[in-house]
């Protein structure tokens, strides 16, 4: 199973506000870049709690009828969920693709910042699309974490839109 | 007088390891992208007292093409290892620098280091930045971006991937005037 990543983030290299707002992804103006053909390559959704937490929010179930797993070690309550295909896993990175590849699935969207590093870290990530925002904002839920060595990309592609978002799409080259 | 970044990071925004080392930039410091023609169109350099350090402990300040050098530091350091008398040491706020060096009648500064980078750019004394990415992911280091006062806009002039994945991105800062 691949694991992608797709993602915003201000050119200081943030998610999300430290509040988790997203309020700034807006910068670049809206234009479509992309987001809806990635979206209907993937088969499942992979998103941490506090990812979780913060869709949980945005009032509609974002994620349609596609399979959700929220990885947690506690269950989380998807009680609010209507008509959403969801569930909770536990697990270190490589179990998760493990599993999820033994159902059948062939190409998961990685998403969330604690994820996206947990899944970089565990060298479970096969490509990353990153737009970036023209803006700085100095502080927030960082794309990038720690690492137990460098990781080289592969770049394939990198186009910019008129409203200053550039996107840049890399391969991860296994070690 | 200008002040412009000319920079290289990884894709996870660091330009040196922890260690002040930047192994990882070389690979695309060997194909020309661009840094020449910017050398070419400053009149000096800033930079911090830690980049002044590394810098000329590798005896690379030739790199930075014979321009004269304002190394930023509170107290007075000793340059008498530095030929050439290019070299001064100054302290004060980035605004602060930016009216002297006008003064003196310098039109571009190419500001460096980390520290030294991200002061000018939260003090609002950052006209451009060109930030050349290079593709690897170092997970610790010498961070490019640091906290800022509040949001700050930026207008992207052009973006140009060179060879060996390098992947250049160009901007310009908006004033707070400019956003309102």
């Amino acid at each position: 199973m691949k694991c992608s990543v797709f993602c915003g983030v201000s050119v200081d290299g943030f998610l999300a506000r430290p509040d988790h707002k997203l309020d700034f992804l807006d910068a670049g103006g809206q234009e479509p870049h992309g987001f809806d053909e990635f979206y209907g390559s993937v088969d499942v959704v992979v998103i941490g709690r506090k990812t979780f937490e913060v869709v949980l929010t945005f009032g509609e179930w974002a994620y349609g009828k596609k399979q959700v797993v929220v990885l947690s070690s506690h269950q989380p309550d998807f009680t609010s969920i209507k008509n959403g295909v969801v569930e909770q896993m536990s697990g270190e990175p490589a179990e998760i693709v493990a599993r999820l590849d033994k159902r059948g699935f062939k190409h998961a969207y990685i998403d969330g910042g604690i994820t996206i590093q947990r899944f970089l870290a565990a060298g479970c990530v096969d490509r990353m699309v990153i737009t970036r925002v023209p803006i700085l904002i100095g502080a927030g839920i960082p794309l990038f974490g720690p690492l137990a060595h460098d990781i080289n990309l592969h770049h394939v592609a990198t186009r910019s839109f008129k409203g200053g978002l550039v996107q840049s799409e890399y391969e991860i080259r296994s070690t | 007088m200008k002040c412009s970044v000319f920079c290289g990071v990884s894709v996870d925004g660091f330009l040196a390891r922890p260690d002040d080392t930047f192994d990882f930039l070389m690979a695309g410091e060997q194909v020309p992208h661009g840094f020449a023609e910017f050398l070419a169109s400053v009149d000096v350099v800033v930079m911090g007292r830690r980049t002044f350090e590394v810098v000329h402990r590798l005896g690379h300040l030739e790199l930075y093409g014979r321009k004269p050098m304002m190394v930023l530091n509170r107290r007075a350091l000793d340059l008498s290892s530095v030929k050439g008398g290019l070299v001064e040491q100054m302290s004060g706020e980035p605004a602060e620098i930016v009216v002297r060096l006008d003064k003196r009648g310098f039109k571009h500064a190419y500001v460096d280091g980390g520290i030294t980078i991200q002061r000018f750019i939260a003090a609002g004394c950052m006209d451009r930045m060109v930030v050349t990415r290079v593709p690897v992911l170092i997970g610790a280091g010498i961070p490019l971006f640091g906290p800022v006062p509040h949001d700050i806009h930026l207008h992207h002039v052009a973006t140009r991937s060179y060879g060996g994945g390098m992947v250049q991105s160009e901007y310009e800062i908006q004033s707070e005037a400019q956003v309102q």
